[in-house]
């Protein structure tokens, strides 16, 4: 697959403080690839840095085969950027912003004219066309620079916490947006600190102190955690006990995380596996030999955060009864 | 009771002096201010450049024509033996004065005990006339003396002498309008669009317009000339405002022409905007911007040329002057509208603040930063 964005050894230094430290990452053509990190992670200066508003202290970046600190202009024209904070004219409408950006993008006025009115029914803000945007509410501006990110049609679009701070339905919006900007070949980059949202994402690289922890689709993120996933057991049987799983000679089980007896000749376990699907049938008829029944057999969801918590800090996710 | 009152006064403070560059704005700018302008108005009136008419090569005028070659105050750049060329040099702004030793002075002083000099002067110099006056007048009274022994020494005669210096306004005497007209045309268009210009980058950093803008194919130059352009017009309009008003409004003596106006009023607006966009670019905050752009209005109303000529100030603080673009524009516009001089005979005032607009531009450009730090 081709790659977007090619980030190699970069560091970024604010006197004492590393805020980048030898992040290597990749953004594949087409993706939405959600940098998802705490506040303070580093998210914000490397998507900063990849605009050329900061330069590196090492490294490189490579943005659609151009080199970002050599050649930062060529790549200028190529992406879209959103900053976290507003950053259109608070004293300009929604449309002299719109069609500000649009000339300095060099679009021809018919081109220009079409993209606004596109854009503006996209992110619904056609009806506030002539209200200045200072006077917009907060979802709305949101929806404005949006729109003004997307007015050259950039191949990339990167977006520093486009979410933060709007309600869960202006988010649903945005994501859904994100996902049909996706379908029509955009590569999106965006910077989260929201680990339910990061979901959406192709892919997720979790970020913490200026370094990639971990790179994968939300579901290789989850498994990273106990290097498979998680299997509850509830067991009919007499005496089962460590030994008992342990007995099972199958090279599905990756570990036993927990045996805990319930009484009543119930026995709660619960397992790490390469995949649910298939080992449970062979973990089933290999207790029956044993004379163990599965009474009940449910995965245990681990959630992104557990996960991000887990392979950020090393602190393993509580596993409830 | 006054709790609240305290922990505003306390967050103040703090915010004041958190920032290492806003307190030294603060504290030093003001010092910077009264220092230099002790320094610089301590002195006394030098090198003012005036034209002489010698009508008269008899003694007692040379011991005059002595005494003002020699003197501190004067920079005697032409010498002539025609009054009235004395009077074009003065009326076309080539000297800021002049001073003709009229034909037969020496025969006046030696028969009749009394004789004039004539100062021609320029009111639209401000302070210059009545400084050149006096300095000629000190130079008549010294020189009785000296006169006199010549006079009993050659001729025997003891005989008490008087020498008058008598005035001569070209193109007669200026209301106070007409000088100080001029003057406030170019604070206004050197200080407003400056302003302007001081806070709009600043103020797109601080809003993060900038961080936007920056990540577009926008270069420096359409940056800095895209700001100046508007601005420019604002200064421009403001100047040309200003003096029809004071012209028209207020009865103001204006023999210059319309275009040649607007063309040095908008280089002092470019040149002050150059300047401008540089102190918005060095600036961290508005603050900043707002008080580098007091400081110059402060400067630039000491150090114009026009509350004190710069033949009044200190030599070494000189430099302060020639600094400030409106020194130039001040020249150039009273030449024009005083003076009745064309764009042409101001030429020198008006490549001078292109210079200044080239500069201040340039280092803008160089200066002004295509990232966040």
């Amino acid at each position: 697959m081709d790659r977007m964005i090619i980030i190699r050894n970069l560091v970024k230094r604010f006197g004492t403080i590393v805020a980048v430290n030898n992040l290597n990452m990749d953004v594949y053509c087409g993706e939405i690839y959600a940098l998802l990190g705490p506040n303070g992670a580093g998210k914000t200066t490397t998507v900063r840095m990849i605009m050329g508003l900061l330069k590196p202290t090492s490294g490189t970046i490579i943005v659609d085969n151009v080199d970002v600190v050599k050649n930062p202009g060529l790549v200028k024209k190529k992406v879209g950027y959103m900053p976290q904070f507003f950053s259109l004219y608070s004293d300009l409408t929604v449309f002299e912003n719109l069609d500000f950006y649009g000339r300095i993008y060099g679009l021809p006025r018919e081109i220009r004219m079409k993209r606004i009115r596109e854009l503006m029914k996209i992110a619904e803000i056609t009806e506030y066309k002539d209200v200045l945007a200072g006077n917009l509410s907060g979802g709305l501006k949101r929806r404005l620079g949006l729109a003004a990110t997307l007015i050259h049609d950039p191949k990339l679009i990167i977006l520093d916490e486009p979410t933060a701070g709007i309600d869960p339905p202006l988010r649903r919006t945005f994501w859904k947006l994100f996902l049909r900007l996706r379908d029509e070949e955009k590569t999106i980059l965006v910077t989260t600190h929201y680990m339910d949202e990061a979901e959406n994402a192709d892919r997720i690289g979790l970020i913490s102190q200026g370094r990639l922890k971990a790179v994968g689709t939300p579901r290789e993120i989850k498994k990273m955690v106990y290097g498979g996933h998680l299997m509850r057991l509830i067991l009919a049987g007499k005496n089962i006990d460590i030994n008992t799983i342990n007995n099972i000679d199958h090279r599905a089980i990756i570990d036993v995380l927990k045996v805990k007896n319930l009484g009543d000749s119930k026995t709660e376990v619960i397992l790490v596996v390469k995949d649910f699907g298939s080992t449970l049938p062979i973990i089933s008829s290999e207790l029956q030999k044993h004379g163990v029944n599965i009474v009940l057999a449910e995965p245990v969801p681990i959630t992104l955060e557990d996960a991000f918590i887990a392979l950020t800090t090393g602190e393993m996710p509580c596993l409830k009864n | 009771m006054f709790e609240k009152l305290i922990a505003i006064i306390i967050k103040e403070f703090k915010q004041l002096i958190r920032d290492k560059r806003t307190v030294a704005l603060v504290i030093a700018l003001p010092l910077i201010v009264m220092t230099t302008f002790g320094i610089a108005y301590s002195g006394e009136i030098k090198d003012v450049p005036i034209a002489l008419a010698i009508e008269d090569y008899g003694y007692p005028a040379k011991i005059i024509i002595n005494r003002i070659m020699n003197h501190k105050a004067f920079y005697v750049k032409y010498i002539t033996n025609d009054m009235d060329t004395v009077k074009f040099y003065v009326e076309k702004g080539y000297v800021k004065a002049g001073v003709v030793i009229p034909d037969k002075f020496s025969y006046k002083i030696v028969y009749l005990g009394q004789a004039e000099i004539i100062a021609i002067l320029d009111p639209g110099w401000f302070s210059i006339p009545n400084a050149v006056h006096s300095v000629l007048k000190g130079i008549a009274a010294q020189s009785i003396d000296d006169i006199a022994t010549y006079i009993y020494s050659y001729y025997g005669v003891k005989k008490s002498i008087n020498i008058e210096v008598t005035p001569y306004y070209v193109r007669g005497e200026l209301k106070i309008i007409d000088i100080v007209g001029p003057a406030v045309m170019g604070i206004m268009v050197q200080q407003v669009p400056l302003t302007l210009a001081a806070i709009s980058i600043v103020r797109e950093r601080e809003k993060g317009t900038l961080e936007k803008l920056l990540t577009t194919p926008t270069g420096r130059f359409d940056l800095i000339f895209g700001k100046l352009v508007p601005y420019a017009i604002v200064g421009v309009l403001i100047g040309i405002g200003e003096l029809l008003i004071v012209t028209y409004g207020l009865g103001a003596i204006n023999y210059g022409n319309l275009v040649d106006i607007t063309i040095v009023t908008l280089m002092l607006a470019i040149a002050s905007l150059g300047l401008g966009l540089f102190i918005s670019i060095i600036s961290k905050n508005q603050l900043q911007a707002m008080q580098f752009s007091t400081f110059i209005m402060l400067l630039s109303y000491l150090f114009s040329g026009f509350l004190l000529p710069v033949e009044g100030i200190r030599p070494e603080a000189r430099f302060i002057v020639y600094a400030m673009p409106i020194y130039y524009f001040y020249i150039a516009i009273g030449g024009i509208t005083l003076r009745a001089l064309s764009l042409f005979d101001v030429i020198d005032q008006f490549f001078l603040l292109a210079i200044y607009a080239t500069v201040t531009l340039s280092l803008s450009l160089i200066f002004m930063s295509k990232r966040l730090e």
